[in-house]
């Protein structure tokens, strides 16, 4: 297909911007879409592993549940913002970061705490640490007037994905996307068996089919008025394989999810002064879990829920000089969830309505800048069956600086502070013999001091960029399920308390072009130290949390020869403990997973990727009793027609 | 979506739980001549999906105790017992071990916990959730949540005859000529509240006697006459004991709100009786002839039990061994008390958690 350039008079913008990590008031971590064609990952899941100060919960294999939890305060406490809104489950609280797959994702950016732009809805500071997802199909570039891509994988264990995504613009100001995929996999990975080590078993019960569709379509009026639109559909079919059961190796339980939404938002700055940003969003989220080998009178055992959301929101700048900006946003959501299945039982079908509000000051001056915001959140609750959990008011505020000690050298010093909370989710406060109306919010504060450094021309490198962040973090009212009463009234009880130091250090090099191979590499280490401190009485008191490692690290390196891309990347992790007392019972060995990938680009139009993963064919858990698949490999082959 | 799947577990383990029934070869009606014990064995059932069901045993002798004694005895399975074990009994020189999540009978020598052979419970991909078990006239009885008692013959270690009871059987005990079958329904949106009556010349169900709503655990006494407990509904219907007359096996007569316990062993005619959680007191204790309290609280030094979580006794000299499992998570503990409620001593079975059965080895 010709390449020719649109000569046609373009708006700008669109493109993708990203941000300078060293001068952030609050740690920033992020990757576009060109490193996370090198970092071998299919889900958003694969690709934050890459982050310092992450953990990914992993059960293993394409259909395993994946969350992630930042700086040890638990995946509820993340925030997930996809083209500029919330995506929120009022019910679990907890993303499953799996369904992401990264196919028409452009960038990803962890924040962890606020992002650092103030224009934007308050959901956006409600969060502990926000994890945003920019779609490419929500981006055009502003050389293109068409852009279609079609990708094709397929690997190990059944796994075959075909994607596509069409991207044109209509006149001067209409742009329009489509984008689809398709995606299946057995899942019946290979792992040592647990009874024998001689012995290799297959996982059942580990499939998955899913497919999404996703619509966009974009009105720019000039470079700042634009109103953009989106729909999102994604529909999964997956088995739930569970943990290894040792000499049981049934297992036949399922779960359907479907999610729906629908949103749009109008950016438009009126003047140098003014600028604003309206947001909605509808969306439904419908699950079906079913265990068809249930030993009761009908034979199963199911589970249908369905939440619905409606969100508004509205936010407004005003810079009061050049130095000073102002915002104020306002939103409001209401969420409700609805249990549909024969068991429902007497269902509380709680009806939450949240309105949050949000000032927020941005002081910026040369290498200087001081980020501030208070929250204040209100929820009213209601629920048609039994007691609905408490109503709240809370205000909460955050704050961030940086600055530049030196003149010359690029050497930046930041802190932040952030307090927040995590309201109970309906699964907590409702959950069949489980929830507690009674609980309060999950309250966070987290303390950050830092040091940049970054420059360009040093001997063999064209850039070097250091970060590294110290931090505590204490989690009070951790809502956990204890026995109440009796063994079958287990209860959620804000009885947590957790105290945790941390370390977060990443290293980015870009190295100078060496006999035309261009070479980068990024790393990141994470210590952590996350302590139990809930109960001074407990022989679990000053514990380690279940599953957190001490020391986490990644490394990613890439070289570029020609067409030929070559990469490789390293994830590591220590020891750690299930649940339990810390003795050798309760031990999960440190691990390491080796990743290589080539990819070679054929004339213009069409890549090749090969991938291979965990090449030393390591046998490793994240999760006890869950095991992660050995060797497997993808190939992925992509055509790109640009106009 | 996510937290369906993580809270399953949850309630699963919740609908799991211990044993404290006693049924030794020497039934209460036709005591033996008992030496005293060479030590205890301790099952610890663990954690639900943590396959980490441990089987400790305590010298008596050397005062010293193994925590994981079948790792040690049988080093080349490397595996372990499994997941959840939920009861355990000794009879004719071996242990079987009722492995709840594992879907199988483990059967070990008595003399040293090595391993001879597992009875499997899992059938067409689905697993029956063996639950109690009981031994009588060369057989071990065995309730399962497929609505069966499966039957194995102690000589070829096999399942010979599954006897249909009521839904999701929970507690079993013999008599000289009867089983009785504690029916839970636990999985229904209803549980029921029946015990099976079984003939143990033809093991077929004769009949079906009413007791509390969602029985549980079943002991017979000295005078022959069947204690039923049962859980109720979680809600407004407390737990109960109700009394079957072990000669009409007509309904069962319930003891009434000073009786409200899930649990119950009984020595004689001294009833043990306990709910298997923590902050309620540890067990009281009322003669089983007369049905009079004796002591609201066992316990009479001041000795702490966190959760009881079993209770067995030692038929030759009334010693009663609690098993206390903490926080559920942290390994448990045994204490032995004298039958004044006086600690002797106390040992931890580190690695194992969740204890939940003591048997004695003679």
């Amino acid at each position: 297909m010709a390449q020719k350039y649109d000569t046609l008079a373009i708006v700008k913008v669109i493109s993708i911007k990203e941000k300078n990590i060293a001068t952030s008031t609050i740690p920033l971590q992020q990757l576009n879409n060109e490193q996370l064609q090198k970092i071998n990952s299919i889900t958003l899941a694969d690709a934050v592993k890459q982050f310092a100060g992450v953990q990914v919960k992993d059960y293993g294999g394409i259909g395993g549940l994946k969350t992630v939890s930042v700086r040890s305060l638990g995946a509820n406490h993340t925030g997930i913002l996809y083209d500029g809104i919330a995506i929120a489950d009022a019910q679990g609280g907890q993303i499953d970061l799996g369904k992401f797959s990264l196919d028409n994702i452009e960038q990803i950016q962890l924040y962890n705490s606020n992002p650092t732009d103030i224009l934007l809805p308050a959901r956006a500071f409600a969060s502990a640490s926000l994890l945003t997802l920019k779609s490419s199909s929500s981006i055009l570039n502003k050389e293109e007037k068409q852009n279609l891509k079609i990708k094709v994988q397929q690997g190990s264990f059944g796994y075959f994905s075909p994607s596509l995504l069409y991207k044109t613009r209509i006149g001067k100001s209409f742009q329009m996307s489509v984008s689809g995929m398709y995606q299946t996999a057995k899942s019946q990975y290979p792992f040592t068996s647990y009874e024998n080590s001689a012995i290799t078993e297959k996982r059942k019960n580990s499939d998955i089919n899913a497919y999404r569709l996703e619509y966009d379509a974009a009105y720019f009026k000039n470079d700042s008025n634009k109103i953009k639109f989106k729909t999102y559909y994604y529909n999964t079919k997956r088995g739930l394989p569970g943990s290894i059961i040792l000499y049981n190796n049934t297992s036949n339980q399922r779960l359907n999810d479907e999610n729906f939404f629908a949103q749009a938002t109008w950016q438009n700055k009126l003047n140098a002064k003014n600028e604003f940003l309206l947001s909605t969003k509808f969306s439904t989220d419908k699950s079906y879990y079913l265990d068809p080998s249930y030993l009761n009178n009908i034979g199963k055992l199911e589970n249908e829920f369905q939440q619905k959301e409606i969100y508004v929101s509205a936010a407004y700048k005003y810079a009061i000089t050049k130095f000073v900006e102002l915002s104020y946003s306002s939103d409001f959501f209401n969420s409700t969830l609805q249990r549909t299945d024969i068991f429902a039982d007497s269902f509380a079908n709680p009806t939450r309505n949240t309105f949050l509000n949000n000032i927020a000051i941005q002081i910026k001056k040369n290498a200087f800048e001081i980020n501030g915001n208070l929250l204040h959140t209100t929820i009213n609750e209601k629920v048609t069956n039994g007691k609905a959990g408490r109503n709240l008011q809370a205000f909460t505020p955050a704050l961030s600086t940086i600055f530049q000690p030196f003149n010359k050298i690029q050497l930046f010093l930041r802190a932040f502070y952030k307090h927040i909370f995590r309201a109970p989710t309906f699964n907590d406060l409702y959950y069949t013999n489980i929830g507690n109306v009674n609980l309060k919010p999950e309250v966070a504060y987290q303390y950050n001091v830092g040091i940049t450094f970054s420059k360009n021309n040093v001997s063999f490198l064209d850039k070097i960029t250091v970060t590294t962040d110290a931090y505590i973090n204490n989690v009070s009212d951790k809502i956990l399920a204890v026995p109440r009463l009796n063994l079958f009234q287990w209860s959620m009880q804000n009885i947590g308390t957790v105290k945790i130091k941390g370390l977060d250090a990443t290293l980015h090099l870009l190295f100078k072009e060496w006999n035309i191979v261009k070479l980068s590499s990024n790393i990141s280490y994470t210590f952590q130290q996350a302590l139990d401190v809930s109960d001074a009485n407990s022989t679990l008191y000053k514990t380690k949390l279940p599953f957190t490692p001490m020391h986490t690290g990644s490394v990613s390196m890439s070289a570029q020869y020609k067409k030929a891309v070559f990469s490789y990347n390293l994830l590591v992790s220590s020891y750690r403990y299930r649940q339990g007392d810390a003795i050798p019972e309760n031990l999960l060995q440190g691990w390491s997973s080796h990743d290589v990938s080539l990819a070679y680009t054929l004339k213009e139009n069409y890549k090749i990727i090969a991938e291979a993963n965990n090449i030393f064919n390591t046998q490793y858990e994240i999760i006890r009793y869950y095991p992660m698949p050995r060797f497997h490999y993808r190939i992925s082959f992509i055509a790109n027609f640009k106009k | 979506m996510t937290t369906i799947k993580k809270l399953l577990p949850i309630v699963a383990l919740a609908i799991l739980c211990n044993a404290c029934k006693k049924n030794d070869e020497p039934t209460p009606t036709a005591p033996v001549q008992l030496t005293p014990a060479i030590g205890e064995y301790i099952l610890s059932e663990g954690g639900f999906g943590s396959n980490n069901t441990k089987l400790s045993f305590y010298n008596n002798a050397t005062n010293t105790v193994v925590g994981d004694f079948f790792a040690q005895q049988n080093p080349t399975i490397t595996g372990g017992l499994g997941d959840t074990g939920n009861d355990m009994i000794v009879y004719g020189g071996k242990l079987y071990i009722v492995m709840n999540v594992s879907g199988r009978v483990t059967v070990l020598n008595a003399s040293n916990a090595t391993f001879i052979k597992s009875i499997g419970f899992i059938e067409a991909g689905v697993n029956k959730q063996p639950r109690y078990a009981v031994a009588v006239r060369g057989k071990v009885y065995v309730t399962a949540y497929d609505n069966k008692v499966s039957v194995i013959d102690t000589s070829s270690l096999n399942i010979v005859k599954t006897i249909p009871v009521g839904p999701n059987p929970e507690g079993i005990a013999a008599s000289d000529n009867y089983l009785y079958v504690a029916n839970s329904g636990g999985l229904n949106a209803v549980p029921d509240s029946t015990v099976s009556l079984i003939d143990l010349n033809t093991e077929t169900e004769i009949k079906k006697i009413k007791v509390g709503l969602n029985p549980n655990k079943i002991e017979i006494n000295q005078a022959g006459n069947i204690f039923v407990t049962a859980y109720g509904n979680f809600g407004n219907i407390p737990p109960s004991i109700s009394v079957i007359n072990g000669s009409t096996n007509t309904n069962g007569i319930n003891l009434g709100p000073n009786f409200s316990y899930s649990h119950i062993r009984i020595f004689g005619d001294i009833a043990y009786v306990y709910n298997n959680y923590g902050g309620a007191g540890t067990a009281k204790v009322f003669n089983s002839a007369t049905n009079t309290i004796v002591r609201n609280e066992f316990i009479t030094d001041g000795t702490v039990i966190t959760t009881p979580y079993g209770i067995n006794v030692d038929d030759l000299n009334g010693d009663v061994y609690i098993a206390d499992a903490k926080n559920y998570v942290s390994a448990g503990s045994v204490t032995c008390f004298s039958s004044a409620g006086v600690k002797k001593f106390s040992f931890s079975v580190a690695p194992g958690v969740n204890p939940n059965k003591i048997v004695f080895r003679r």
